[in-house]
């Protein structure tokens, strides 16, 4: 059946014990168990790089960045590749919940509780029947980033005099 | 029936042909200005006007159509013999050549024939070919370079051959290598070469399967070789000949030439050289820039030349060759040269260099100031030292892709400026070097040696070590301190450097500055094993960019994915130099050995834990240690530190002073004397080592100072170690 409501196919996820979903259409790809490079002297929710196919793919700790601590082991977590504009980002998940269609009109603004540190990445509330799912824009998440530069440059030394 | 869509599409390939078409115009008119009487090059000329009033006509360009329509009458009658050649009709042929260009343009942008209004251009057309008197054609606008029409990949037109015997030969020599090749998206060829790099790690997993099946090895031993074949081809796919810079110039000369009232003759050399064509694109300004610097300010006008005893005509060369794995291209002129002098006075002047100092600095040295920021845009220079603005601008732009500027010039005979790109950007030879547990990679370009650590400090045998103190390690290479950066402490994959004493430096040169990347050397079981094979290997790399989110941190140009499949960080060298902020390297003690005579006054300056400045006498200095707290041993009142089999005594700075020492987990020790005798004073932190700038004032010093210093702009404390230490 064709919905006539304006909708939203969104692909959720599970990261620490909160939900959250991303525009389906800028998924590309869900990876298990990928290895990462670590990119030194990155910002802390960089989680590193990963190798897809011939592309170099940055990979974003969303718990990191949400301030929510993962409760799985690094390696067994996934990454949910989203492809936005030209560029690749992956997105450190739990678990890839599934993909699901969300009338417009039963997202509700997000409200100043979810004040964690990528408030701004969210775009709406849905209440689904057994969870909340916070929705995100991914392009403001990787914005948020690009804006939190790392602090200007300390010689990394050895400490003086402790 | 053609669709709009499709007619948009021909309207796409009518624009690139015909500025393409333009282009031969160009070097067409200049050849037949050299040879008037060129029949074959006449020919070539008008064919080339007529298809663009065909194809105008076709797409319903009016203006375009009467424009070419009123060339093509003039050309005929040039053809005719109806009309000879001479200034006014070139000139007109030029206008039309720019008003052509224009028209293309606004259609390129717009998609119609905008309201520029060229009616007078066509009746100084007709006026010319009916052989009236006209106005001299207005001075040939000088275009700013535009890129071509459309990204594409088109083949190299080599210069057309001498003329050869005109007869009905349709589409002359220089047209056919078009038949001979095909325009591909940019794209396209960008992903053929990703899927070659992933066949390149499929192939290489392939390899890593054990079998002894020699079907298999049979078929993963041709595998391998047409891998390889294809990598190969793919790479040059991207590669153009620099002949599509080149190929503007002669126009471009003609017209500076003409506004600046000098005869240039242009010789164009290695057009055939290859590039990438990222790389073509981003040397065309400063090419032009170089071009026109040399017409503009470096060679003379007539009267000046033959006063001198030169030929009339000036000669500028553009040279472009491949050199061990880079492309040079020279800009020569044979012009005035720079007076170096007046650099120098300037440099002094905008406060560069002290005025001794600028005395005593080499030519060659003196010239580099011309690359500094504004620096060359000051009038008194250009008008004296015959060079141009703008030579930051066009040395920022080189050394962004990777690339270099030098600059030579003999006085009164010309200047060279030579400018070094890679090859490409998007393929390079890199260093793959190891720090703690990560692989990185250093472009090759840059590396100048690498030089293995020696830790024996004793030993003359070998490398280097590094001396110079924790804030600012350096190097002694052939009478050189260079700075060096500890890869693993600098990147945070070690709280402190294992490499002080057995790693290997990667010694590198960015802009002017060369320093050491000390990097893992060969550890464990081969001591003093020269070879630095298993900490670097050398491997050509695909270069991946790695987004803003990562380049943002300034350290990495990008990454690759090496044969293993292993994914590695591309080092940004000129990031890590600004990020390290280095100080430059310099000339050991000018020529006197190593041994440092003038260590009698010299001082090394430290902060004490209690953060006082003082300094000691270097010469009493043996050595500086940096050890944990823990590593200190109480001995009744007094502390030790083992070394070797013996102990050093250990006082602390503070202490000497009459203050309170303070504790910490860790600390800096400055060994005095040696063996037996030797005596440690523990300090917080070590500055740096700085020449005496007075006389030691000994009047009303505090305890356990001998005298106050000027060290460094500083009044500092001299700590007493004249008598001994009292412990």
């Amino acid at each position: 059946m064709v919905s006539l409501v304006p909708c939203l196919d969104a692909c959720s996820f599970r990261v620490a014990t909160h939900c959250f979903a991303v525009d389906s259409g800028c998924v590309a790809e869900v990876l298990h168990s990928a290895k990462l490079t670590p990119v030194p002297l990155a910002p802390e929710a960089i989680a590193g790089l990963l190798h897809l196919r011939g592309t170099i793919v940055p990979v974003i700790d969303l718990g990191h960045r949400l301030g929510l601590p993962s409760m799985e082991a690094g390696s067994s977590r996934t990454n949910l590749v989203l492809r936005l504009g030209d560029d690749c980002y992956s997105l450190l998940v739990d678990e890839v919940l599934d993909v699901q269609t969300i009338p417009l009109e039963r997202i509700e603004r997000p409200t100043a509780a979810a004040g964690h540190a990528a408030a701004d990445a969210v775009t709406g509330v849905f209440a689904a029947e057994t969870r909340l799912i916070h929705i995100l824009d991914p392009e403001r998440l990787v914005q948020s980033l690009i804006k939190q530069r790392p602090t200007p440059f300390v010689r990394h030394g050895v400490s003086h005099g402790g | 029936m053609v669709g709009a869509n499709d007619n948009e599409e021909f309207v796409q390939e009518f624009l690139v042909e015909s500025t393409e078409n333009l282009d031969q115009l160009d070097r067409d008119l200049i050849a037949l200005e050299q040879a008037p009487g060129d029949e074959e090059r006449l020919a070539s000329i008008f064919r080339t006007v007529h298809t663009i009033k065909g194809n105008s006509g076709f797409f319903g360009f009016a203006k375009l159509g009467a424009l070419t329509h009123s060339g093509e009458h003039l050309l005929g009658r040039l053809r005719d013999g109806k009309l000879t050649f001479d200034d006014r009709v070139t000139g007109s042929l030029y206008s039309m050549v720019d008003a052509v260009r224009a028209i293309l343009r606004t259609i390129e942008t717009t998609g119609n024939e905008g309201d520029h209004d060229f009616r007078d251009l066509a009746q100084r057309l007709t006026a010319v070919a009916a052989g009236e008197a006209v106005e001299p054609a207005p001075p040939v606008p000088v275009q700013a370079e535009t890129p071509p029409a459309a990204a594409v990949a088109t083949p190299s037109v080599p210069h057309p051959s001498p003329a050869k015997p005109a007869l009905e030969k349709p589409p002359a020599a220089d047209r056919s290598v078009s038949e001979s090749s095909i325009r591909v998206d940019v794209g396209l060829v960008g992903s053929i070469l990703d899927l070659v790099g992933e066949l390149v790690l499929a192939r290489n997993e392939l390899r890593s399967i054990e079998t002894t099946d020699p079907a298999v090895l049979a078929a993963a031993h041709r595998i391998n070789t047409v891998t390889n074949a294809l990598q190969e081809t793919a790479v040059k796919t991207r590669l153009q000949p620099i002949e599509h810079v080149f190929s503007k110039f002669p126009r471009t000369v003609r017209d500076l030439a003409v506004s600046c009232g000098k005869e240039v003759q242009l010789s164009i050399d290695g057009g055939d050289t290859e590039l990438d064509r990222t790389l073509i694109e981003s040397i065309r300004d400063p090419l032009t820039h170089l071009v026109r610097n040399a017409i503009d300010h470096g060679i003379e006008p007539p009267e000046v030349r033959a006063a001198r005893g030169k030929p009339q005509v000036g000669r500028l060369a553009l040279r472009a060759f491949n050199e061990s794995g880079q492309v040079t291209i020279e800009v020569e002129d044979d012009g005035g040269g720079i007076a170096v002098s007046a650099v120098r006075a300037k440099a002094v002047a905008r406060g560069l260099v002290a005025a001794d100092e600028a005395a005593a600095l080499p030519d060659e040295r003196v010239l580099q100031f011309i690359f500094e920021p504004g620096f060359s845009t000051a009038a008194a220079v250009t008008s004296v030292s015959g060079r141009g603005v703008g030579m930051d601008v066009v040395k920022t732009n080189i050394e962004a892709i990777g690339g270099t500027v030098d600059i030579h010039s003999r006085p009164g005979l010309g200047t060279t400026v030579r400018v070094r790109v890679p090859l490409t950007l998007a393929i390079m030879p890199a260093l793959i070097v190891r720090s703690a547990s990560e692989r990185l990679a250093i472009p090759q370009a840059a590396v100048r040696e690498l030089v293995p650590l020696h830790a024996d400090r004793e030993s003359d045998r070998g490398g280097p070590r590094i001396e110079g103190l924790d804030d600012a390690p350096v190097i002694r290479l052939r009478g050189r301190l260079l700075p060096v950066v500890f890869l693993d402490e600098f990147l945070g994959l070690r709280p402190q450097t294992a490499c002080r004493d057995e790693g290997t430096v990667v010694l590198v040169r960015v802009d002017d500055h060369e320093f050491g990347i000390v990097i893992d050397g060969v550890r464990h079981g081969q001591p003093g094993a020269a070879g630095v094979g298993e900490s670097a290997s050398l491997s050509t790399v695909v270069v991946k960019p790695i987004g803003t989110l990562l380049s943002q941190i300034g350290l990495y140009a990008g990454a690759t994915v090496l044969g293993d499949g292993g994914v590695v960080l591309i080092l940004d060298l000129r990031g890590i130099l600004r990020a390290a902020d280095l100080p430059a390297g310099r000339e050991a003690d000018e020529t006197s050995p190593p041994a440092a005579t003038s260590d009698a006054d010299r001082y090394l300056v430290c902060r004490t834990r209690q953060g006082r400045r003082i300094a000691l006498p270097l010469e009493r200095i043996t050595r500086l240690e940096h050890v944990a707290a823990a590593d200190v041993q109480p001995l009744g009142d007094r502390q030790v530190v083992r070394h070797g089999a013996g102990f050093t005594a250990v006082v602390d700075a503070d202490r000497l002073l009459g203050d309170e020492a303070m504790v910490g987990n860790a600390m800096k020790l400055v060994v005095l004397g040696s063996d037996e005798g030797a005596v440690a004073v523990a300090v917080g932190q070590i500055l740096d080592v700085l020449p005496a700038e007075s006389q030691l004032q000994s009047t009303a010093v505090s305890t356990g100072v001998s005298g106050l210093l000027a060290l460094g702009g500083m009044a500092t404390e001299v700590l007493d170690v004249s008598r001994g230490l009292p412990w």
